[in-house]
């Protein structure tokens, strides 16, 4: 069972100010959850840029490589016949294959990487913290250990009152949210 | 967005000045290169000579008025879709089309002068009317390829297109005097007929001027191989020049996010490039019919190293060097990449002159005079230019939101 302090503010504006204002009163903030990407969030969070992109890269490089030896191999060693008098190495009729084999490998496998770090995979149901976070509420969210003490939990929920947060309440989940 | 771009109000009366220096320096080019052209007129000899001579300057003279023509395209096509990001530096592709007049003369000259001077242009093999008459395949194209309708098109519509030009640089300008959203309205106008006479006239720019030198050979896909390539090289130019600017302490307003999508449309046109000129060369060389491949043959057999190097220096190198989000952000990697697409492409340009005039790789001094009094040129008009108004334009509707972009 996790425990989790949510603020919920309904201004992206007042929540970037919350955040800094947080900040200052050294208060760890575990996560922000938005309805829409809020331009600014990831840099004042301090959060690491993204590596999908750099594995999306390296699964295309291996794609091409895969896909000019196969067919190299089938062409040359496995399979050689003379298609149209061309000889059995025919790079220019390999390129149009290597290139939807590369965008096709990169595209699937960077949305399988992307829907496993979102814990979504197939029969997974993931439950939000409060439903309106989806529609039209900004939720900043502290992690409630056992160590947390009453008076931690107090202070918490006063910053977020001082930071303009419209509603403060607690929350336990079964599971990731 | 680590800081709030309204923190840098825009100065509104940044103005560019040319230093004495850049004057002088540009006019310098300008001059060296006028004399190496008319000077070496009197090297290069004989039927080959000229051929040779006229190549070359017909060469430059396309390169450049594809880079003038693009920058007149980057901002017919940002008005027509709303475009508000590049509004803080779009003063630099109204100053770079206000080269189009220039270029364009020119080249009407380098077309038409040879005509008058000998009895045939050397470098298009059509207008020579002894060849025609005993060549059924040039004689079946005359409908098209004789002199009249080629400068009839030239004339009419590069004409319609400089005037449009000229119209949305003028309600620009106006624009800046008095805040009135009637002249951003009447730009959008400008703007849609641009892209329509654009449209219908760029690939007929790349038959007359180029297509028909290898005039029994034609290609459905050179029309938009052409524009490909001069679209992304008048991007990496508009890119180099705002750069430029910035580094001469200008334009503080552009932000990492104006370059980064500078960035995005070199990366991205590179590879479009990429792919109209591998169609075109893949559909030929699967078919392998003779008349086709003719072309290719002469490409390949004499020009090997270029053949493979426009591949590696349009394709290869901005991609791998563009590819991240950083790359595209810091100037410097931006201005590699751009000074290395500008002279892949010029490259390019060569391929599909040279082998079918010149025949041999050929690259001397009247290339190098014709591209210094070019580049000269070039600098030259786009300081005026830039120089004839506030390098931020004042009362444009959608200055806040470029002053606000973020990517």
């Amino acid at each position: 069972m996790k425990h989790y302090l949510l603020g919920l503010f309904d201004d992206e504006e007042v929540l970037l100010k919350a955040v800094d204002y947080i900040k200052s009163h050294h208060l760890r903030i575990h996560d922000v959850v938005t309805p829409f990407a809020v331009h600014g969030l990831d840099q004042k969070l301090g959060l690491r840029e993204s590596r999908l992109h750099v594995g999306g890269f390296w699964v295309g490089a291996a794609a091409a490589i895969t896909a000019v030896s196969f067919m190299t191999w089938v062409f040359t060693a496995n399979w050689p016949i003379i298609f149209g008098g061309k000889p059995y190495f025919s790079f220019p009729a390999f390129i149009p294959i290597t290139f939807e084999f590369t965008v096709l490998n990169a595209s699937f496998w960077m949305t399988f990487a992307f829907l496993v770090l979102c814990h979504l995979w197939p029969g997974r149901f993931r439950e939000s913290l409060d439903p309106r976070t989806t529609s039209h509420l900004f939720g900043v969210v502290f992690k409630i250990t056992p160590r947390t003490t009453e008076a931690d939990l107090q202070r918490m929920r006063e910053v977020l009152l001082q930071a303009g947060a419209v509603e403060v309440k607690e929350r336990m989940m079964e599971k990731h949210y | 967005m680590t800081e709030h771009p309204m923190e840098h109000p825009v100065r509104s009366e940044e103005k560019f000045v040319m230093t004495e220096r850049q004057k002088f320096w540009s006019l310098l080019l300008v001059a060296l290169g006028a004399a190496g052209i008319v000077g070496s007129y009197f090297l290069y000899h004989g039927h080959e000579g000229h051929v040779r001579y006229w190549s070359a300057l017909l060469t430059v003279a396309v390169f450049f008025q594809g880079i003038a023509m693009a920058s007149c395209f980057f901002q017919a096509a940002t008005y027509v879709a709303y475009g508000g990001w590049h509004t803080v530096f779009k003063r630099v592709p109204e100053a770079i089309g206000m080269f189009m007049p220039v270029t364009a003369f020119l080249l009407l000259l380098v077309l038409a002068l040879p005509n008058l001077m000998y009895d045939h242009h050397p470098v298009y093999h059509w207008t020579d009317h002894e060849a025609v008459a005993h060549d059924p395949i040039m004689a079946g194209k005359t409908p098209y390829l004789n002199l009249p309708f080629f400068f009839i098109r030239f004339v009419f519509f590069v004409g319609v297109l400089i005037f449009l030009t000229y119209m949305m640089r003028k309600n620009s300008l106006l624009e800046d005097q008095h805040n009135d959203l009637r002249y951003y309205r009447s730009n959008l106008t400008y703007a849609s007929l641009f892209l329509v006479f654009f449209a219908l006239y760029i690939s007929v720019t790349a038959w007359d001027w180029l297509m028909s030198i290898d005039t029994h050979w034609y290609s459905t896909m050179y029309g938009w191989y052409t524009f490909s390539s001069f679209w992304v090289t008048g991007v990496a130019v508009i890119t180099l020049v705002v750069i430029f600017l910035k580094k001469q302490g200008y334009l503080s307003v552009v932000t990492e996010s104006h370059l980064h999508d500078l960035g995005k449309l070199m990366f991205a046109f590179s590879i479009f490039w990429t792919y109209l000129t591998f169609c075109q060369f893949m559909l030929i060389w699967y078919a392998n019919i003779p008349e086709e491949t003719a072309y290719f043959r002469a490409r390949y057999d004499r020009f090997m190293w270029l053949f493979y190097g426009i591949f590696l220096m349009n394709f290869l190198a901005p991609f791998l060097i563009l590819m991240s989000r950083d790359a595209k952000r810091k100037m410097t990697v931006l201005t590699v990449a751009a000074i290395i697409i500008i002279v892949g492409h010029f490259a390019d340009f060569y391929l599909m002159v040279y082998p079918g005039t010149v025949k041999t790789p050929q690259f001397g001094l009247i290339e190098l005079c014709a591209l210094v009094f070019y580049f000269g040129l070039f600098l030259y008009t786009t300081f005026a230019q830039l120089g004839k108004a506030n390098l931020v334009p004042r009362h444009h509707p959608f200055l806040q939101e470029s002053l606000h972009h973020s990517t």
